[in-house]
């Protein structure tokens, strides 16, 4: 019975303690991104294969997500530590009730857009009147039904899938897309960028910053120190890869191999390119990562006047400052 | 004699670079014919070759794209019930071996009223003929949702089905329709 007990003892302790690695103790942290290992998330899945967050005092793990693990849910059950959401999709998981922070806006700019042929009449916002316009679900939605709001615009909303063939075989007049994404798989496909036209949400006063960096509060209590290296060492895995773009390429590429998730090197080379310029923040005094006080403004304002939220909570409740935090 | 030497050295010289140049120009003319015409050659059998792949993939295509055709037009006509569906794709994929399955697939709660999504399935597994209904949401996928929304039949892109088949596939899809108005949808690959 006390051997039993020793043992007991000796196998809870082992199980609750710390990495050692380096000869330094290591905090154990999962994350989770909204999608799949793309390079649109290369910052964090560099961070870990360059030993970023082992620099930093983390044994990171990084889950794949995608359509059957929602990175809200994972963050929500305290099956992911840290997760990277939409800040609309932030703002409206805290109004219902998740008490989750905000720890980084990494993506400062949105990249949400909706697409047209220039052949089927529309060039400005007015011509998309009455047309067959596909769109996403709801986190997709906001935007795209402020812009048709904001312009008076009645259309017929057909769902979209995640593919761009029901526009390029007519099915929509108007097609969502991601500017990172799926506006490169038009290109790919045959059409020229001079024969679309394109509507960038940003471009028409509905900025919605996206991809940022989550974590639930009481978790942020516990450890402080641990969220504040997580949010540096990604933040410096995405100027690494920003800074030697074909390492990361390659590490982008094997890693969605390893999934049997079919992409191109040259897709997913747009898809770095772009992220560089959805992240670097275009005022230059604006460190990398911060969440600006206006774009939370006029996300929660938004969200709010749509009944999507009951209450715009206080910035200071929703983001943690963890930028320029360390060696920044 | 040294003046003679001096002479014949300088005519040799003459004659041997005239000939030099004659046989380079030579040489270069007949380069550039050849590489010209083995290209055009290769050009031409490239073409061949793809018109004579691209007429043997359509002629299978062709054929195959009856079937479901005529699957949409019985649908269509016979209102048939969801044992008569079941025998009926089972029928179509035992008699067409080029077909590697079929479905039907009907609008939400077309079918029956309590069930939202109804697609039997029949599709060859080692040989065998399986059956399954498919078990994920059908309506976004591009199989169903491109030939609905153009009322027209299509081809789709290759994709892997990993929910029913788990194999690579190209569908062709033809919409029906049960009563006038529309409802119901067809799909057979």
């Amino acid at each position: 019975m006390k051997k039993t007990t020793i043992f007991l003892f000796a196998f809870l302790f082992l199980s609750t303690a710390p990495t050692q690695g380096a000869g330094s103790l290591l905090k154990r942290a999962v994350l989770i991104p909204q999608w799949v290992p793309h390079a649109q998330f290369a910052g964090y899945y560099v961070a870990l294969e360059r030993g970023i967050y082992r620099k930093h005092g983390l044994d990171v793990t990084i889950l794949s997500g995608g359509p059957d693990s929602p990175s809200l849910d994972l963050l929500r059950e305290g099956k992911a530590d840290f997760a990277t959401l939409w800040l609309s999709t932030g703002i409206q998981a805290r109004s219902d009730g998740v008490k989750l922070l905000n720890l980084a806006q990494v993506v400062q700019r949105s990249a949400l857009m909706l697409v047209s042929r220039k052949s089927s009449g529309i060039t400005v916002p007015g011509e998309i009147q009455g047309k067959k316009v596909g769109l996403w679900g709801p986190i997709f939605q906001v935007q795209p039904r402020a812009f048709f709001k904001k312009y008076g615009l009645d259309v017929r909303v057909v769902p979209q899938s995640f593919s761009v063939n029901l526009f390029l075989r007519g099915g929509v007049e108007v097609a969502s897309a991601m500017w990172y994404n799926e506006y490169h798989t038009l290109l790919s496909s045959g059409i020229d960028p001079e024969e679309l036209s394109l509507f960038f949400f940003h471009e028409h006063g509905l900025n919605f910053p996206e991809d940022g960096i989550y974590v639930l509060e009481e978790f942020f209590r516990e450890d402080p120190e641990l969220c504040r290296n997580f949010v540096t060492a990604s933040l410096e895995g995405w100027r690494h890869a920003f800074a030697h773009p074909e390492e990361t390429l390659d590490l982008v590429m094997r890693n969605l191999k390893k999934e049997y998730i079919p992409a191109t090197r040259v897709h997913q080379k747009w898809m770095l390119e772009r992220m560089k310029d959805l992240i670097l923040p275009a005022d230059a005094g604006v460190p990398m990562g911060r969440l600006l006080r206006e774009d939370y403004d006029r996300v929660a304002g938004i969200l709010y006047m749509d009944g999507l939220i009951g209450e715009i909570l206080d910035f200071k409740t929703f983001y943690t400052e963890c930028v320029g935090h360390g060696n920044e | 004699m040294g003046m003679n030497r001096g002479i014949a050295l300088r005519l040799s010289l003459l004659i041997l670079s005239g000939i030099t140049v004659i046989f380079s120009i030579v040489f270069s003319y007949n380069y550039l014919v050849s590489r010209q015409i083995i290209r055009e050659n290769v050009e031409r059998n490239a073409e061949s070759l793809t018109l004579s792949t691209v007429n043997k993939i359509d002629s299978v295509l062709r054929a195959v794209e009856r079937v479901p055709v005529t699957l949409a037009a019985v649908l269509e006509g016979r209102n048939p019930g969801r044992t008569e569906v079941i025998e009926l794709l089972r029928a179509v994929i035992e008699n067409n071996p080029d077909i590697y399955g079929a479905a039907v697939a009907f609008e939400p709660y077309v079918h029956r009223e309590d069930v939202r999504a109804f697609a039997p399935y029949f599709f060859r597994r080692e040989g065998k003929l399986e059956f399954t209904e498919i078990p994920y949401e059908y309506f976004l996928w591009d199989w169903y949702q491109v030939p609905r929304e153009i009322d027209a039949p299509v081809w789709t892109e290759p994709y892997f089905d990993e929910g029913a088949g788990g194999i690579m596939m190209a569908t062709f899809s033809v919409p029906f329709y049960r009563n006038s108005g529309g409802g119901g949808r067809s799909r057979a690959s």
